[in-house]
């Protein structure tokens, strides 16, 4: 039997892998993003750098993730997985390790975007949006937290659904049903009930900050919200490959 | 060391791949895994591998479950998968280099294997560039990493040219000789595996027809074998053996004779190697092989 350090080895070693495998196609990626980042920090009134980044990048990650579900399939699909299996991995580090390297990317994305815009603009400028006591502003502490969350989020869930149905297309809708659909509907449905938007913090609590002042949930329950439900995904990835994942 | 055991696999889609399929195969043989494409050979390696959990029955590799204990059977065992699935965007040595580190191989080990395998010269390069025997090779070494006590190599001499299928084959049986692992080789083409292999597990439609040594089998039905004669008057003992009608064919060695005989009539033969025996011009006598053809044809029609 291993031990957890050798467990935890094994993860990580398959990590690095992955991240060289398919770092290429994710340069290119970061660097398009880079520049559009560059762009808007450029042209934007200064102190609205931030956010709009930020929710450029919340557009783009999905897909992003979903660039990267797409590998895995085809490793389960195609039998590749076999190979990494038979040289010493369980299937759940194998799930593991993939779900780590997905969130690697739309992770790296977004700290980029707060990095270029700082080397860009005035420190004052970016003081005033950087969380830093006591003149931090409720939009970056906001951003930097749930971010992080629903990236983690997303990758739960869209990993699940490509474990489960093996399907590019699905993981794909997903990634649309997140961005797009489900953020419409939500806000449609709101207008006739405004408490409704508190749905959308299970998938994005980014959009906390969208929330009416009046019906606003305390900003912590927001985050457990979505933080619950990726832990629940990730859970049953995992059952998912213990109990069923075949080559 | 392996066993299945009334072993039944259904796929999703009904499709059932094994149907009640019982076999042993022993440990420290190379052994044939012999049945037409479909047949459930491939399915055969997964289960022993854990990949894939038996709908029913039971399997055992070392006497332990691999669907339950996979990465005890997996740490112990190498496989060459039959489709060439290897990253064909990344070089020959980094992907050695993680298979070697998820086995905890040092990197003196893993340089042994690529030497052994005789693909030193191709490490920085990227599989996707390597003609198909050397990814077969690269595929052998992945397999050979940890020093495996089982190897299951699956199709290893598909879509090769004639020259590559006789290196991999060569270089197999030399593995398997100079490492004393057991390894089992799947495949449809029965010629090839003749002269290697000293026991047979026939499989067809999901049904294994018959498994065991290839002597006793040969003995069981009755059909053409070669056995190796060593001897010192080779001219002598071919003489008498040619005037016997069981004898199909006798071939002069460089240390004596290899000799064809109908099996109906082999202890009539053996009576003549014994009493040459006793004469004191033969020294030994072994099986060499049979024709799997004939043993499968026959197979084929008892099923």
């Amino acid at each position: 039997m291993l031990s957890w350090r050798q467990r935890v080895n094994n993860v990580v070693y398959h990590l690095d892998y992955i991240l060289s495998k398919v770092i290429k196609p994710l340069v290119g990626y970061l660097a398009f993003l880079s520049l559009v980042f560059a762009g808007i920090a450029f042209y934007m009134p200064a102190p609205m750098v931030i956010l709009p980044i930020s929710m450029l990048m919340l557009f783009f990650f999905p897909f992003v993730v979903a660039f990267c579900i797409e590998r895995l399939i085809d490793e389960i699909t195609s039998g590749r997985m076999a190979l990494y299996l038979v040289a010493g991995l369980t299937r759940i580090q194998y799930v593991v390790a993939w779900i780590i390297a997905t969130m690697v990317f739309p992770i790296t994305g977004f700290l980029l975007g707060l990095l270029i815009p700082i080397t860009i603009i005035s420190p004052d400028m970016v003081s005033t949006q950087i969380s830093i006591p006591p003149n931090n502003t409720l939009e970056m502490n906001v951003l930097l937290e749930a971010i992080i969350i629903q990236i983690y989020n997303n990758v739960s869930i869209m990993v699940f659904i490509g474990l489960a149905t093996r399907r590019k297309g699905m993981v794909f809708l997903a990634a649309v049903l997140i961005t797009i659909v489900l953020p419409i509907i939500i806000a449609m449905v709101s207008s006739i009930n405004n408490f409704v938007l508190h749905a959308l913090l299970f998938i994005a609590p980014v959009y906390y900050i969208a929330l009416p002042l009046e019906f606003k949930a305390p900003y912590w329950l927001a985050n457990l919200f979505a933080l619950i439900i990726a832990i629940i995904f990730t859970i049953q990835s995992i059952m998912l490959a213990k109990k069923v994942l075949e080559v | 060391m392996i066993v299945f055991n009334q072993v039944t696999k259904i796929f999703r889609g009904g499709v059932k791949a094994l149907d009640r399929t019982s076999f042993m195969i022993p440990s420290g043989v190379l052994a044939g895994l012999l049945g037409p494409n479909g047949s459930g050979k491939t399915t055969s390696f997964k289960l022993i591998l854990g990949l894939l959990k038996p709908s029913f029955g039971k399997v055992e590799v070392f006497g332990l479950d691999p669907w339950v204990r996979e990465l005890e059977v997996r740490m112990r065992t190498g496989y060459l998968p039959e489709k060439p699935l290897y990253p064909m965007d990344v070089s020959v040595e980094k992907f050695l280099s993680h298979i070697a580190k998820l086995r905890r191989v040092s990197k003196q080990d893993l340089y042994r294997i690529v030497k052994l395998v005789g693909i030193t010269h191709l490490l920085e390069k990227d599989i996707g560039v390597l003609s198909r025997g050397y990814i077969q090779r690269v595929g052998i070494a992945q397999a050979l990493i940890g020093d495996p006590e089982l190897l299951l190599l699956d199709e290893p001499t598909a879509n090769l040219d004639p020259l590559a299928r006789i290196e991999i084959l060569e270089l197999i049986k030399t593995l398997q000789k100079d490492l004393g692992l057991t390894a089992v080789i799947a495949t449809h083409i029965l010629p090839e595996l003749q002269p290697i292999v000293d026991y047979v597990v026939f499989i067809s439609r999901g049904h294994v027809t018959d498994y065991g040594y290839l002597e006793d089998l040969t003995k069981k039905y009755l059909v053409e074998a070669v056995y190796q004669i060593r001897c010192s008057g080779t001219r002598k003992l071919a003489k008498i053996l040619i005037d016997y009608d069981f004898v199909k064919a006798i071939e002069i060695t460089d240390t004596g004779l290899n000799v064809k005989i109908d099996t109906r009539y082999v202890d009539e033969f053996l009576k003549v190697i014994e009493d040459a025996k006793r004469a004191g011009y033969v020294y030994s006598i072994s099986h060499l092989t049979s024709s799997l053809g004939d043993l499968y044809a026959k197979l084929a029609s008892k099923s």
